[in-house]
């Protein structure tokens, strides 16, 4: 089942592209992995995905309908987001972040019912994070933050979910344990797009790939084929050299020397 | 303690400050006597003083105290701001504009009533709309707020000026500072049906407005209509403070420190914070009001009260720990 699929989609803030002509879609239970420099433009191609912006054009459905058909709530219903980080005035805990997932699914002058809670909690637990419900959010560490994060696009119960950087500013453990994580929910039907600064982690994590250069699509596809040395030399702009270890996975290294000028 | 709920205790203190409120005064009435008049077997001076002074007064500090509270966690919810007030949309200094221009006119007590509650409600229409014109963000509309309340204290400067010294200057400058000393059964008529109105969109909103605490970005995300909503929560925040102050006068502090109160009670939860919070702030308005008409030969005005408790209470909270609110 395709959950988002993208057809010649020009993005940007007030009217100015920074990315044209891309096409992307999002299947149940794969993950898709955007990889690209600093200021490419992937954070804005998330907030278009999640209707935060409109597209400048091009075509852009969710599930069956077209995005710019479908109100707020029936975009949260069918996609979940999980920001890289929280600027938050108060000091909520955990249990209260993970709750407000349950809105989409709440009438307007409703508030979370004894049920919501449940699926809160289920979530919490899911991730093996339901002790920390209690706990202020600040107080948390940024590995935890994030399970959290996720435990609420869970219980939001959208079947996709969008990441940003996921795993940025974590430790390796951390990486680790959110990294499979991702893959376990992958194999439990969701579709989760995501991205991240680590060649080796999209390769490993992803199904599928997109390279994002200056102004559009460098190359997309699954990610054996696509992310070849040249694609993510080109893409980095400083020479890459694609290694294959032992087991099969493979290992991206920047070569010494001077990045080239184009 | 968070998953307690505030509701009933402190509904329980309300009533207990109801009472307190109803029998203290310059004519002490005993709990017995409350009771007869309540049950319609009073008489005399005493229901009088019942009637047509204590019950009006202490219902219109009650209200006073929960219209401020609750826009003040509104505003602090919807703006993502924990340091903002009643004040901060010029609200306060908006509606003072008007009742001031209409005490200058000489104007009788409804005409100043509804002409506070037009300018209150102007000053945040123009605050919104300026703020939309300049670039709508959450900063842009609170520095346009300063502005145009700074505006509109000038435009009270300019009236206390050409006042009568004699006998308006008074008049004026007492209603400034804030009182419920001349609240009469009509003005808590003309008061409460705008304050309840305001405070319905919040009520039945509330646990959307907590919402947009996260972020225009995460609540939209969470299907959340954001610029709509947060429109309809300054609204009703903004109808409640106006009707208060028409009624009271400008009464600082309480929007800010009620909620922050209360916040270390039920924590920030918007949905457990504003039924928690107008009831606080009811009880507190009530008890302070008590003081105000006792502690001295004259009546002391509320602003100064609440000044005087709020500025250190506000401090103690800043320096118990800035985490609860972070920045």
């Amino acid at each position: 089942m395709t959950l988002i699929e993208a057809r010649g989609l020009a993005i940007g803030h007030g009217g100015q592209p920074i990315l044209k002509g891309v096409d992307l879609s999002l299947r149940a239970g794969k993950v898709l992995c955007l990889l690209g420099p600093n200021g490419v433009g992937k954070t804005t191609l998330f907030r278009t995905l999640l209707g935060l912006i409109p597209a400048l054009s091009g075509t852009l459905a969710l599930g069956e309908e077209p995005i710019t058909r479908l109100p707020r709530h029936r975009i949260a219903a069918h996609l979940a987001y999980v920001p890289q980080a929280q600027d938050l005035p108060f000091a909520y805990v955990a249990q209260d972040i993970v709750l407000m997932g349950r809105s989409a699914a709440l009438g307007p002058y409703s508030s979370p019912s004894a049920q919501d809670v449940q699926l809160a909690q289920a979530a919490m637990q899911r991730l093996g994070i339901a002790h920390l419900g209690a706990r202020d959010m600040t107080r948390l560490s940024g590995g935890q933050r994030q399970m959290v994060l996720i435990a609420r696009a869970l219980a939001q119960g959208a079947p996709a979910i969008v990441m940003d950087e996921p795993t940025a500013s974590l430790d390796l453990a951390n990486r680790r344990r959110i990294g499979d994580l991702i893959r376990v929910l992958a194999g439990e039907g969701k579709g989760i797009i995501l991205s991240t600064h680590d060649p080796d982690q999209a390769a490993e994590l992803a199904d599928e790939v997109l390279l994002l250069g200056p102004g559009g699509v460098l190359a997309s596809g699954p990610v054996q084929q696509t992310m070849t040395a040249s694609a993510l030399s080109t893409l980095y702009g400083t020479p890459i050299r694609r290694e294959t270890l032992s087991e099969g996975a493979i290992h991206f290294r920047a070569l010494p020397g001077l990045p080239s000028d184009d | 303690m968070r998953e307690r709920n505030w509701t009933l205790p402190l509904a329980g203190v309300l009533i207990v400050a109801l009472v307190l409120g109803i029998m203290i005064g310059p004519y002490p009435l005993s709990a017995r006597q409350i009771l007869q008049e309540l049950l319609g077997q009073g008489g005399g001076t005493g229901a009088t003083v019942f009637w047509n002074i204590r019950l009006p007064r202490v219902l219109a500090a009650a209200l006073v105290g929960a219209a401020l509270a609750a826009a003040g966690a509104t505003y602090q919810s919807a703006f993502r701001n924990p340091l903002v007030s009643p004040d901060i949309l010029g609200v306060s200094a908006g509606a003072g504009l008007g009742a001031v221009l209409g005490i200058y006119l000489g104007l009788p007590v409804l005409a100043i009533q509804l002409l506070g509650f037009g300018t209150g409600l102007v000053t945040v229409a123009l605050v919104v709309t300026l703020s939309l014109m300049i670039g709508g963000s959450v900063l842009v509309m609170v520095l346009c707020g300063i502005a145009l309340g700074a505006l509109a204290g000038a435009g009270i400067s300019l009236i206390k000026l050409m006042a009568d010294p004699d006998n308006q200057l008074p008049a004026i400058t007492f209603w400034l500072m804030g009182s419920l000393a001349g609240v009469k059964r009509g003005d808590l008529m003309a008061a409460a049906p705008a304050i309840l109105l305001g405070l319905l969109p919040l009520a039945l909103l509330r646990w959307r407005i907590g919402l947009l605490s996260l972020g225009d970005d995460e609540a939209r995300s969470l299907g959340v209509e954001v610029g709509r909503l947060r429109m309809l929560a300054v609204a009703g925040a903004t109808l409640v403070t106006a009707a208060a102050v028409s009624m009271a006068g400008v009464i600082g502090w309480v929007g800010l420190m009620v909620p922050h109160m209360i916040r270390l009670l039920t924590g920030p939860r918007f949905d457990r914070l504003l039924p928690a919070a107008a009831l606080a702030g009811a009880a507190f308005m009530v008890l302070v009001d008590a003081c105000a008409r006792t502690m001295a030969r004259q009546e002391i005005p509320l602003g100064i009260l609440t000044a005087t408790l709020g500025a250190p209470v506000f401090i103690a909270l800043l320096a118990r720990g800035a985490r609860q609110w972070r920045q």
